[in-house]
């Protein structure tokens, strides 16, 4: 009798014991132009200590790879003449910026910030002109970019970089990275990009919802997951319009204009922050049918998700990933 | 063998009883969060509105302000003079896990306490 009512009280108080394991600590900051959530369990040791090195590291990385802040390495490239050594980590992204480009025959392109300051979709959007447009793209061109030990080199002077579409992926990694070595799991927000690591205490998989382009109220499904990155590109939250039409942040570095070809949504899974990123606004510029070429080829370990005006598509992996609602 | 019950036991019992009566309630009942609650932070300042009650209100911050309205358990940014305009766009929030931020004006809106929704949401 003593044994059974010493058993059932014990189970009381373990399943009490779990609730309270729900809670997190959370920081959330600013930085890189967007919003950062990071998310550590409650009861870690030294919790709000460990929150500060890692918004520390957030904003090491933001002064290292910001393309406005006037002393990172970003800007003293874009200001020199023809070639600047680079930190290792600034030298690690540009070569997987780089090796992204190749893959995807500029899809995603690091030179393309006169495009992006031209159109100004940050300060309210600009609709240039197509002589505007012309004299942009004639700067705009990763293969003038080559690198040599940690020397990042232009062809051109004219040739500026802007990180902006992988450094926000490489410092969720980083960030999530120094987190996970003092935490059993926990999360990071980055914009748009979401990264997960460790096991939740519901022995649940991670379920990192995909908000819905055509009604961001809503998700279009979930990914499942027990681990990794998760970015997103899409066209619904950062444009703007001009006389009835919508101009967002997505653009083709052949035409100079934005992406116009059905996609509105790709979102990515990879175990590599930095890949994601970049992955994830190259297939948006490529679609479906040309990413599923780079799929199959095997170069990189990835599963995409698309929502176009056809509907949803995605990759193998993906389908066993993603339920949809 | 028959065990003969003592006072220990049913002070035991009781525990038990009452134990499993709070959980019953915890887990069952409906709790007064369950409706959630928007939290707004402007920079370090965070405050809490019910989503339960329907409502309109304004937050100034930094140069801007921004127009917030609550409706049906869904909370938007309904009009801003940012300059980008993305927390507009953001549409509206209502489940666990969104959230709509606004970098210029440094202000968040997150829902909480609500139990269905996920992790996170991506996009």
């Amino acid at each position: 009798m003593r044994k059974f009512l010493l058993i059932l009280i014990s189970l009381i108080f373990m399943l009490t014991g779990c609730s309270f394991e729900k809670g997190y600590a959370v920081r959330d900051i600013y930085a890189m132009n967007t919003v950062i959530s990071l998310n550590i369990p409650q009861n870690t040791k030294n919790a709000e200590e460990l929150l500060s090195k890692a918004e520390e590291l957030i904003y090491f990385y933001e002064n290292s790879l910001s393309v406005t802040k006037k002393e990172s390495e970003v800007s003293l490239f874009n200001k020199s003449k023809d070639k600047l050594e680079l930190s290792p980590d600034a030298f690690s992204l540009i070569s997987t910026a780089l090796d992204v480009s190749k893959n995807t025959n500029g899809a995603y392109d690091p030179t393309c910030l006169y495009l992006t300051e031209l159109w100004d979709i940050t300060n309210g959007g600009y609709l240039p002109t197509d002589e505007e447009i012309s004299s942009a793209l004639k700067k705009t061109d990763y293969s003038l970019l080559s690198t040599e030990k940690n020397t990042l080199k232009k062809a051109s002077s004219d040739i500026k970089i802007d990180l902006g579409g992988v450094a926000k992926g490489y410092s969720l990694q980083k960030a999530a990275e120094l987190l996970a070595k003092d935490t059993e799991y926990g999360m990071i927000s980055f914009g748009g990009n979401v990264g997960v690591w460790g096991k939740k205490p519901d022995g649940l998989k991670w379920e990192i919802g995909i908000k819905d382009p055509f009604d961001t109220n809503d998700v279009i499904g979930y990914f499942r997951i027990d681990g990794g990155y998760v970015s997103v590109s899409g066209d619904y939250e950062r444009f703007f319009e001009k006389d009835g039409v919508r101009y967002h942040h997505i653009f083709d570095t052949k035409t100079g204009y934005p992406v116009d070809n059905g996609v509105h949504s790709v979102a990515v899974y990879t175990r590599d922050g930095a890949l994601g990123d970049a992955l994830s606004t190259a297939l948006f510029v490529m679609g479906f049918e040309k990413s599923l070429e780079l799929y199959e080829s095997n170069i990189y370990d990835f599963e995409a998700l698309f929502v176009t005006d056809n509907g949803l598509f995605m990759t193998e992996g993906a389908k066993e990933l993603f339920t949809e609602k | 063998m028959k065990e003969k019950i003592k006072l220990g036991d049913i002070v035991v019992i009781s525990l038990v009883f009452i134990a499993a009566l709070t959980l019953f309630f915890c887990f069952s009942a409906p709790k007064k969060e369950d409706a959630g609650t928007l939290s707004v932070s402007v920079g370090t300042q965070k405050t809490q509105y019910p989503l339960d009650k329907d409502d309109e209100f304004e937050i100034e911050s930094g140069s801007y302000t921004l127009k917030i309205e609550v409706k049906n358990g869904s909370v938007r940014v309904k009009s801003s003079d940012c300059p980008d305009k993305t927390c507009v766009h953001s549409g509206r929030i209502s489940k666990k896990g969104q959230l709509i931020a606004c970098v210029p004006a440094r202000v968040i809106l997150e829902i909480e306490g609500k139990e269905d929704g996920y992790d996170f949401v991506a996009g």
